[in-house]
């Protein structure tokens, strides 16, 4: 009997999957260097052409392409939206307006009346970051800000705009005073040596550890997520289910990763808000 | 994992940034205009609202008022038309009671004239049987004129002596 041809490249394509995982985790067991790693859409290709240079540059590059498809969603659904904005707002246009308006009543809590400025700023910080860390429980799809680039970027970013803000708002006087511990007396003055590289310090250690929080905390949760489902797959191997059909152990754990795929976002949003309102002008803190 | 890489961290800054600026062109900018412009109408329509209410309350005093003065100056006119009606009740009584006694007096006249030409008449039909009564008495014919005389001459008398005590 012939198989057609598109179940028979699905199976393939599950046994690679389902090989990709397994191999990683038990590689990991065995006290192998190769970190247990989800399978997506860029690896699967790699594994089947393997020769092939464009697939060799996805694979090199697969975080960006995961971070662009995810902008490139957000910037379809903006556009969607917004394009005929009605008065009384439906479906994903009402979502948008309570999405933002929650963002801007947060932002306008914390950095007073020049909230609205930093709004824009705030919510594609979150929202990006978000979709991202969520891209994990899609399949053959993969969290870019699992990997540090990723997420050493955002946080430059963030650095330079709060530095940018800061230079804007105080000016180039108030911002060296606001980095000298804003002096006003002799003991003031005084300590300057002592608070200026402690300020220098704090804003350069501000995006490490912005970086840092959410790389690990994602790259964590997707490593839990591959061992989950590599020992599903050792499961169904070992009473002896086909392998594109392994235990879906990692469901356990799906509620855990969206909720923490929530928090990191909000985390790194909020925090990054908070260093915007410290670069104001200290009667706008709240 | 660790291993940074500077060209990766650069494109992701530039494509963060690119999204940045689409993100606030198409979406984040008017969903906020929009959401303060149907703020701005909402806190209007509010005011309106309460304007609206503070106006109707201050024409319903004021209807109030007119009603209680309406009802004042129909209740006056209304004691004022019952004090007519019973003047004009009164007038009617005593002009009626006027024209019953005229009446009243005018039917005495009557009856006493008409008892007057009953009293006349009744003396003539006595006269004239008397005389015939004469007649058939005496069977004599006297002459009528003369008895006629006669008679009413007798009958005053006899009225006389009727009226005397």
């Amino acid at each position: 009997m012939a198989v057609e041809p598109t179940h028979e490249a699905a199976r393939s394509t599950a046994q690679a999957v389902a090989h990709h995982g397994a191999q990683a985790v038990q590689e990991a067991a065995h006290g192998g260097d190769a970190i247990p790693e989800l399978p997506n859409l860029v690896t699967v290709l790699h594994h089947r052409l393997q020769d092939a240079p464009w697939v060799t540059w996805l694979h090199q590059w697969e975080n960006i392409v995961f971070a662009a498809f995810v902008g490139v969603l957000l910037a379809l659904l903006a556009w969607r939206t917004t394009r005929h904005p009605a008065t009384i707002p439906r479906g994903w246009q009402n979502l948008l307006e309570v999405f933002v308006e929650g963002i801007d009543g947060m932002v306008h809590g914390m950095a007073g009346r020049h909230g609205r400025t930093f709004t824009p700023f705030v919510a594609t910080i979150f929202v990006y970051i978000w979709l991202m860390n969520l891209s994990v429980v899609v399949p053959f799809l993969k969290s870019s800000t699992s990997s540090i680039n990723t997420t050493v970027a955002l946080a430059l970013v963030v650095f330079s705009y709060v530095q940018y803000t800061g230079l804007r708002t105080l000016g180039v006087r108030g911002y060296l005073d606001h980095l000298a511990g804003s002096p006003r007396d002799l003991v003031g003055w005084l300590l300057v040596p002592l608070m200026l590289p402690i300020h220098l310090l704090g804003e350069l250690i501000k995006p490490m550890s912005l970086s840092m929080r959410l790389a690990f905390n994602v790259f964590a949760e997707d490593v839990l997520l591959a061992v989950l489902v590599g020992l599903g797959i050792g499961l169904s191997l070992t009473v002896q289910l086909p392998p594109w059909a392994p235990v879906p152990l990692q469901l356990f754990v799906m509620p855990l990763v969206l909720i923490f795929s929530t928090v990191q976002a909000l985390v790194f949003s909020l925090l990054s808000t908070v260093y915007l309102s410290l670069m104001l002008p200290h009667e706008e803190h709240h | 994992m660790l291993a940074l890489d500077f060209q990766q961290i650069l494109s992701q800054a530039i494509a963060f940034v690119v999204l940045l600026v689409i993100l606030r062109r198409f979406a984040w900018t008017p969903l906020l205009r929009m959401l303060d412009q149907r703020r701005e109408g909402i806190e209007r329509e509010l005011r309106e609202t309460a304007h609206q209410r503070d106006e109707l309350a201050r024409v319903q005093d004021e209807y109030g008022r007119r009603l209680a003065k309406i009802d004042d100056e129909a209740r006056t006119k209304l004691q004022q038309c019952i004090l007519e009606g019973k003047r004009i009740a009164i007038e009617v009584q005593e002009q009626a009671r006027a024209q019953a006694q005229g009446i009243l007096a005018k039917a005495k006249e009557t009856v006493e004239l008409e008892i007057a030409k009953a009293k006349v008449t009744l003396r003539d039909q006595l006269a004239d049987m008397t005389v015939e009564a004469v007649e058939r008495v005496l069977q004599k014919k006297v002459d009528a004129k003369t008895d006629r005389a006669l008679i009413d001459a007798a009958l005053d008398e006899l009225e006389h002596e009727r009226v005397r005590p």
